[in-house]
């Protein structure tokens, strides 16, 4: 079935347009999107409940080039969560757990992926706040370690943009802080930053085993065995 | 090795085991960092940026007591909390004071990798 390729252009340009197929004027701001299964989906015609997303490639590209502001808009954001998707798939191809390392010491990075390579997953690296939290959106890592004192972005407030992120809400954060010691930055740590686990520099093989054991319960037995005494029950660095 | 934490050092070469090549990278990692943070800490008082000299000082604190230059990360945390106290110790005196020690430390690790 072919569309009306003569119909699209100018009505939409004042916020309306004419369905592909059965010629119903529709506004292009109010009418739904619909659900098909790609990267590029269209408007739902109200009269007929069909969307243009098998007509011509000449009708769709009149219509989106002429459309009102906000459908482009629309159109954008659709395709940016399109790629966020897409990315979150391309996550899902990562040897799980991923375990994503933030920190401008590349000494942590050293020592960080030989020790978290015994949980058998993925360890992805970053060295300042901002490139950590995109790449966090990107391949939704099951734990993320990050220093507190970062350029950038400062640790702490990376874990609470996951944890207020609807796509990286699920990641466990734990901040390792050579520089905010004591009880009371814990606490705040916690409850303001959402932060799961809280531990003080330097950042040894124990303590990125201890982590990674007590965050990521279900791959535990990824991890070499330690002498008894060596890890605690899970929140003991809360 | 003088001016290095044994301590610190054995859980290292724990980790590496039977890898030198592993503690080498480790090694000459610190070596080559301990070069660019400086540099970024002069860059920063060149500037007068005091946070990023903080940041600089604050990862060279870091990365040497994970390798165990402790004397290295003792002079850096006084440095850094020197200069969160008044801005005005952030300063190209205060940096010198850590020439000497770095050069030991990058030594006794240079010996190290020679071994």
């Amino acid at each position: 079935m072919r569309s009306d390729e003569a119909v699209p252009a100018r009505a939409a340009v004042q916020g309306a347009f004419a369905c592909a197929w059965c010629h119903s004027i529709n506004s292009a701001v109010t009418a739904d999107w619909c659900s098909c299964v790609s990267a590029k989906p269209s408007l739902t015609c109200e009269s007929c409940g069909r969307c243009f997303c098998k007509a011509t490639v000449d009708w769709k590209l009149a219509f989106f080039t002429s459309s009102a502001a906000a459908v482009y808009r629309e159109r954008t954001g659709k395709l940016q969560r399109a790629f966020k998707s897409s990315s979150a798939a391309q996550a899902n191809g990562l040897a799980r757990p991923v375990i994503l390392v933030v920190d401008d010491d590349k000494i942590v990075h050293v020592v960080a992926k030989r020790v978290l390579a015994e949980f058998g997953g993925t360890v992805l690296h970053a060295t300042d706040g901002q490139a950590a939290f995109e790449l966090a959106e990107q391949t939704l890592p099951d734990l993320v370690i990050t220093d507190a004192l970062l350029p950038k972005l400062d640790g702490r407030e990376l874990s609470l943009l996951l944890k207020t992120n609807d796509a990286t809400r699920h990641c466990k954060v734990a901040v390792i802080t050579a520089l905010y010691k004591g009880i009371r930055y814990r606490s705040e740590a916690a409850q303001r930053y959402l932060v799961d686990a809280y531990a003080e520099k330097p950042v040894t093989a124990t303590t990125l085993r201890k982590i990674a054991t007590e965050l990521l319960p279900d791959h535990a037995s990824f991890v070499v065995a330690e002498p008894a005494g060596e890890t605690t029950a899970a929140g003991a660095l809360q | 090795m003088t001016a290095i934490d044994r301590a610190a050092f054995a859980e290292l070469e724990e980790l590496a085991g039977d890898d030198k090549d592993f503690l080498n990278e480790i090694l000459m990692t610190y070596i080559e960092q301990v070069d660019v943070v400086m540099g970024s800490a002069r860059d920063a008082l060149a500037a007068g940026d005091t946070v990023a000299f903080i940041r600089a000082v604050h990862t060279l604190n870091g990365s040497s007591r994970n390798v165990g230059a402790v004397d290295v990360a003792r002079l850096c945390a006084a440095i850094e909390h020197d200069a969160r106290l008044d801005p005005a110790a952030a300063s190209h005196a205060a940096l010198r004071q850590l020439v000497e020690p770095t050069r030991l430390a990058c030594e006794a690790f240079q010996q190290h990798l020679r071994a």
